[in-house]
Formats: structure tokens, C-alpha cells, sequence
């Protein structure tokens, strides 16, 4: 099972990825007083929650160490 | 309050941000509804999986809980998408032109651009259900020469904007017009109503310096022969209503009537 861990964590840096890309966009084209900002802290407080609660479940399991 | 500073990249020192219009918030309701449909299975996960462990045994439960992370993360991302899509949509209204800007993915972003001299026709539309409903429409921009119409989609009170940019236009074709006051413009978004066109009635006796044009004459009236009154007005496009506008606030207290002329004397000053 350990090919699931290598995909998540390689969707996670895929995932890092294209948010960085999305942020950088509402952090450039925002402006001062619009929705950019919190649209921006929400989404990043909601991702991390979710990465949070999916490695904590992870960690809660037991994973065996063959690849499959 | 006008926006201090620039406000999108081309915008000129002297260049005002009247109107700020960004689609209706049920177009992105819509996403939003979509998005959490889609998080529903992942919740529903979520709540089992503390209530019936036994129930995730074995590689089943590290599968779903891989996958349903992933899954999460990816509606997240469309969520993300979404919001760069509608929120970075923008039409943008100043005292010189309209300027709209398309964003169209993370890496697709256009400008145009629209001088408000340049407007033949203004045309809104509220068509179907939902857009009566929620007063949403489009408005449709008529331009000269051969460029392509503007089209405002799904902007929210297409009436009142098409109005309001129509005020506008005309302010800007009438050289004789000036704004009193364009500090006390609003340029939030939502704020339609904050700006008042009297604020850009002309006041050529308060500031005959600010334009150029400004000069004074003289002027008879035929009917009543009793008095010369001058008067600062412009002698360009004024029209009958402007011009009494213009001089209700001098000596004179005569409002001309319909089929009322006046006369011009140039010689005498």
C-alpha cells in the first residue's frame, strides 16, 4: 500500500503547485478592499485543514510496507 | 470615495474609476452550489468513519482515505478556479472609457478597452427567469466604426448601469461639462448609487478657470426688452434647458418658455 502514500504525496505537490499558481493571480489582479483576500485565507486555511485531517487519518491506520 | 490609485494597468493619472461591475454573485453561486454537491461524498465519509470504524478495516479505509483526500483537494482547486474566473472578470468605468477585462484560466487574460466618445447605442437586456428574478442581465454597448459591441454579461441592475454609463457618455461628448466634485465619486463595487449625476452639473461661475472654454457673453431677450443679463455659459452644445439652468442662478430669475427665443448680442460686452 505504499504506492497510495508516493501518489498522495506527489498529488500534494501537484496541488501546492496550482494553488500557488491560483493565489498568485488573486494576489496580483486583487485590490484593496475586494474579496481577493479572504477568498485567498479561506482557501488556504481549507486546504491545509483537509491535507491536516487526511494525514492524521493516515497516521491513525496501519500501512503495510509492500508496494501494492 | 474614488479609488486612490491605479486601478488597472493602463489607467492615466487623471483617469477616475467611476464604475466597478463584476458578474452577478449567482453566477458563482451556481459554482459554489456545484462544489459543495461535490463535497457532500467526502463528508458523508468523514461522518461514517468516526461513527463505524470497523466498517474501514483494511486497505479499503487507507484507500478512501487517500482518495477522498485527493478528491477534496481537487474540488478545492476547481472552487479556486472558479473564483479567478468570475472574481478577476471585471468592467471597469471611468470618466474616460470602459475597460474590460477577461480572465479566462490562470494564464489567459484580455483588455479592451472602449472610449466613451465612442458609444453609438446602449442597450440592456434582462431575459429568463433567474435574471428577472435576481435583476441580472447584459448590456450591449454599440460602438462606432468596426469594432466589436461591448457586451456586459450578467451584470447585476443592467438598467441603472446602462444609465449611468449612458450619463456618463454624454457628460464626456459635452465639452462644457465638468465634475464639481470627483473626490466624492464612489467606485466600490456595489455601489452603484453613490454617485449622483448632479455632481457633474456644470458650476462655470464657481471654477471658470477649470475649462478652457468658458467665456461670457451676453445675451437679449426678444419678448421682454427690459435687460442685458450676463451670464457664464458655453457657447458649444448647450441646449435650451441647459442654458436656463445656467442662468437661473444670475440676476435673472426669467425662465425662458417653450417657443421662447433668444438672441445673442456678441457685440456688446
Amino acid at each position: 500500500m505504499t504506492i497510495l502514500l508516493v501518489c498522495y504525496f506527489a498529488f500534494l505537490l501537484g496541488f501546492i503547485f496550482y494553488s500557488a499558481l491560483g493565489l498568485y493571480h488573486l494576489w496580483r489582479f486583487g485590490y484593496v478592499g475586494d474579496l481577493t483576500k479572504p477568498a485567498m485565507v479561506v482557501y488556504i486555511l481549507a486546504s491545509v485543514g483537509v491535507v491536516i485531517l487526511t494525514v492524521i487519518l493516515m497516521s491513525l491506520r496501519i500501512w503495510s510496507t509492500n508496494l501494492i | 470615495m474614488a479609488i486612490k490609485g491605479k486601478y488597472f494597468p493602463t489607467q492615466a493619472k487623471d483617469e477616475k474609476v467611476f464604475l466597478v461591475i463584476r458578474r452577478h454573485w449567482i453566477i458563482f453561486f451556481d459554482i459554489g452550489l456545484f462544489l459543495a454537491i461535490l463535497l457532500v461524498p467526502s463528508i458523508v465519509f468523514l461522518f461514517y468513519f468516526f461513527l463505524a470504524q470497523e466498517l474501514f478495516n483494511g486497505n479499503l479505509g487507507n484507500f478512501l482515505i487517500v482518495f477522498l483526500g485527493m478528491y477534496t483537494l481537487t474540488v478545492l482547486g476547481l472552487g479556486l478556479y472558479g473564483f479567478v474566473n468570475y472574481y478577476l472578470d471585471i468592467y471597469i468605468v471611468t470618466n474616460q472609457r470602459i475597460v474590460d477585462i477577461k480572465q479566462n484560466g490562470f494564464f489567459r487574460r484580455e483588455i479592451a478597452e472602449l472610449h466613451l466618445r465612442q458609444i453609438q447605442d446602449i442597450e440592456a437586456e434582462v431575459e429568463g427567469f433567474l435574471p428577472t428574478f435576481f435583476h441580472y442581465g447584459e448590456i450591449h454597448i454599440q460602438t462606432a466604426g468596426e469594432r466589436e459591441n461591448f457586451i456586459f454579461q450578467d451584470v447585476p441592475h443592467p438598467y441603472t448601469l446602462a444609465k449611468k454609463i449612458a450619463d456618463l457618455h454624454q457628460a464626456q461628448i459635452e465639452p462644457s461639462r465638468h465634475f464639481k466634485s470627483r473626490e466624492s465619486f464612489s467606485a466600490r463595487e456595489g455601489d452603484i448609487d453613490d454617485y449622483r449625476i448632479e455632481d457633474y452639473q456644470p458650476k462655470a461661475e464657481k471654477d471658470p478657470e477649470l475649462d478652457g472654454s468658458y467665456h461670457k457673453e451676453e445675451y437679449s431677450q426678444d419678448d421682454s426688452n427690459t435687460k442685458n443679463e450676463s451670464a457664464e455659459v458655453d457657447s458649444g452644445t448647450k441646449g435650451r434647458e441647459d442654458f436656463n439652468d445656467e442662468i437661473s442662478g444670475t440676476s435673472s430669475s426669467h425662465e425662458l418658455s417653450e417657443g421662447e427665443e433668444v438672441t445673442f448680442d456678441d457685440n456688446k460686452n
